[in-house]
């Protein structure tokens, strides 16, 4: 793609541009400000935009596309910053548009289980809304206490109770799009179902804004359960695995599935002055009716323990449930904030749920083999599993085996019918696998691309391989 | 008394004030399509209700003063998991201040017969006076303990009733006997959601309505409540003036040379 070359700079007459339609405290060309926007949360080097701006409805964001399309200026949509793939991150500089101030709730539909919000919304923020009608967005991500529900949309986001609600995908009814040429449309319609045309909707979900910017959301919402918590801590690894394996086949399905291995657990009660026990460890949420809540724990209990568990804990309060959900949640941040000097690069990777103890195999025997520091937790109930790869941020060889270890991880994961990414999405890093995972169908993924943005000017440098 | 705690539930309705915009010209609140809510502090209070009674057994009711619409966080709070609800809700008990709502909020916890303890949230988010507890108690002539942050201990067989109390000089425990009335604060729990299992009881359930009358037939005197039986005179209501404040702009190039700039600052004024 040709774009104007970016030199950090915005020339005086977009900047003109953007003041007149925005106002001058919408726009900003301050080092603070654009290095504010030109890092989210992942490993990936940061890139400056050239400006930042806040726009506060679709009209002010289709004449800013309009005009960045007439005069090939890439543009880059960021919401909450909170993504792991370098997602947002302006590498071709531009304009950044950001979504944050966009956060209202438009209208809750009780009646309909749907509630219609602006992008920049916080998830938890929206719960904690909802709260009071009695019903939720269920793909809730670990960092749901920043993650924006646009930025949800863009990757397709999803989190620990993706195995008994499934992923934002599944709740997104209608969408309000304004297209690179400034066209503002509406997909979708707000019913449960429909067999009505090519389903755009599910396109735009997950497109990492590299097709056009949301600007409202109709989102299906559902009842909120009673909830039960449950921790169980396991011998070995395979034990858990085994454990795993028969909650999957033989059920009760939980709401929460999750596997923490003794690693991760190390780390998580250091950081946060915990006392787990540092075995491999369940961590399940269980969401229904109370009496069907008590014959389902029985159950999972009984499977624990039939394959070894030494401790099974459970928790009903929202506190409670909170304590014992404290060291899953804080899995990352563990990681990080516990290395200083470290790039912890987090894997995404999906595998058949029959792959899954596999797959934690699999990555501690490449991590011994290449010399790489991991740690592993994930959503053992859907296949998901997490990665993360310790290498000092100043040692280009610890580096090199780190990418290494992860590339091999990850076409391993392709070998067995899995995907790179399960949640985060491909931003920059995952790029590189797309042509493997995806073969001829990213030659349709190009043409959408190119249809919907010939100029290529929404998100550049994403989502597809480099020219090859 | 046998049987668990028997625990009342002090609840507001109060404009959602994060939703709440102010009219510029007269400086006032625009109440006008506000949706309302359950004062956020008193959810607290709920919570830690159902969690003694999840504990200790007996049943956790709720009370709320205001006009016929105030129902809707009594259903609220039956949703989360409140046993039982009731609404004061009369014409003449309009216009109250806190020492006439307090007045009529312990007449009807008078009639609701024997508790052992009454919870309320530090204050509301509209009045934001904190007066209604203490004044709960005082009408009732009962142990008050204010800005709880734990409960350490409550003992029906005895009694008594130990808790942690948060203020500005530190943590203070302190004991006494029940029956007591406690204002909680937001560091006490986590409130639960509605589930959709108390949603379908709130739907159904009876919140009893009491009057004037009904608390007047119970020994209570007409003139202290409403506006009549208010003390406080509102004389004017005003914005006070814009605070003179000083804004600086670090002007740096990077980010770390003003930060740099900004912890040295800090350090001068000893704010660090």
């Amino acid at each position: 793609m040709a774009f104007r070359q970016s030199t950090g700079t915005m020339d005086q007459a977009t900047l003109d541009f953007l003041t007149d339609l925005l106002g001058t405290d919408h726009v900003s060309v301050s080092d603070a400000d654009r290095d504010a926007h030109s890092q989210d949360e992942s490993f990936h080097r940061p890139h400056r935009p050239d400006v930042v701006v806040w726009p506060e409805n679709a009209q002010q964001i289709s004449s800013i596309l309009k005009y960045a399309n007439e005069h090939r200026i890439p543009v880059t949509a960021w919401s909450g910053g909170s993504s792991l793939e370098g997602n947002p991150i302006p590498v071709k500089g531009g304009i950044l548009l950001a979504l944050y101030r966009m956060d209202e709730i438009i209208e809750v539909r009780e009646a309909d289980r749907q509630v219609v919000v602006q992008p920049g919304i916080v998830c938890d923020e929206l719960n904690e809304k909802l709260a009071r009608y009695g019903l939720f967005f269920p793909p809730t991500p670990g960092s749901s206490d920043v993650a924006t529900i646009g930025g949800m949309v863009a990757n397709n986001a999803s989190g620990m109770h993706a195995i008994k609600y499934g992923v934002t995908k599944d709740y997104v009814l209608e969408l309000e799009v304004v297209l690179p040429d400034g066209r503002i449309i509406r997909m979708g319609r707000p019913v449960i179902k429909s067999s009505s045309g090519y389903d755009l909707v599910r396109l735009f979900v997950g497109s990492e804004g590299t097709l056009g910017v949301v600007t409202e959301i109709t989102l299906r919402l559902a009842l909120v359960p009673e909830r039960m918590a449950a921790v169980a801590a396991f011998p070995s690894m395979e034990a858990a695995a085994q454990a795993i394996y028969e909650i999957n086949r033989y059920g009760p399905i939980p709401a929460a599935l999750e596997l923490m291995d003794p690693q991760i657990i190390r780390l998580v009660n250091e950081w946060r002055g915990l006392e787990l026990a540092e075995a491999p460890t369940l961590v399940m949420e269980f969401h229904g009716t109370p009496d069907g809540i008590a014959q389902e724990v029985e159950l999972i209990r009984e499977t624990c323990e039939y394959n070894g568990c030494a401790s099974f804990h459970m928790a009903a309060s929202p506190a409670e449930r909170a304590r014992l959900w404290e060291g899953r949640k804080e899995a990352h941040n563990a990681c990080k904030y516990l290395n200083p000097g470290c790039s912890a690069e987090i894997g995404d990777l999906v595998v058949p749920i029959s792959h899954y103890a596999e797959a934690v195999a699999q990555a501690y025997r490449l991590a011994e083999e290449l010399g790489v520091r991991i740690a592993t937790f994930g959503h053992a109930g859907d296949g998901n599993m997490h990665v993360e790869m310790l290498a000092q941020a100043d040692d280009a060889q610890e580096q090199a085996r780190a990418e290494e270890f992860n590339v091999r991880l990850v076409l391993w994961a392709l070998s067995v019918g899995g995907t790179a990414t399960g949640e985060h999405g491909i931003g920059i890093g995952k790029r590189q696998f797309m042509r493997e995972e995806h073969g001829l169908a990213l030659e349709l993924m190009k043409a959408i691309k190119q249809l919907f943005d010939p100029q290529g000017i929404m998100n550049p440098g994403k989502v597809f391989p480099d020219e090859e | 008394m046998g049987n668990g705690l028997r625990i009342i539930v002090c609840i507001k309705q109060v404009p959602d004030t994060t939703e709440v915009e102010i009219d510029p010209q007269r400086g006032t609140l625009i109440r006008e399509g506000v949706p309302s809510i359950i004062n956020p502090f008193d959810t607290y209070a709920i919570e830690e209700g159902l969690l003694l009674r999840e504990r200790l057994g007996g049943e956790v009711t709720g009370i709320s003063m205001g006009p016929p619409q105030a129902e809707e966080v009594l259903r609220e709070a039956i949703a989360m998991g409140c046993d039982g609800a009731v609404l004061l809700s009369d014409p003449a008990f309009a216009g109250a201040d806190t020492w006439a709502t307090a007045y009529a909020l312990a007449r009807a916890i008078h009639r609701m017969g024997p508790f052992d303890l009454i919870l309320c949230g530090r204050q509301a988010i509209d009045g934001d006076t904190g007066q209604v507890g203490p004044g709960i108690a005082s009408q009732l002539d009962i142990s008050q303990l204010t800005y709880v942050s734990k409960i350490r201990e409550i003992d029906p067989e005895r009694q008594r009733v130990c808790v942690e109390r948060l203020l500005e000089q530190g943590r203070e425990i302190v004991e006494g006997p029940l029956p007591a009335l406690l204002t909680v604060l937001k560091d006490i729990n986590l409130p639960r959601a509605p589930t959709f299992m108390g949603m379908r009881r709130a739907r159904r359930a009876q919140v009893p309505v009491w009057s004037a009358s009904d608390l007047i037939a119970d020994g209570a005197e007409g003139r202290f409540f409403g506006l009549e039986g208010s003390p406080t005179r509102v004389i004017k209501v005003f914005n006070p003036p814009q605070r003179e404040g000083q804004a600086e702009i670090i002007d740096a190039q990077e980010v770390s040379k003003a930060a740099g700039v900004l912890v040295q600052k800090l350090l001068v004024d000893k704010v660090i």
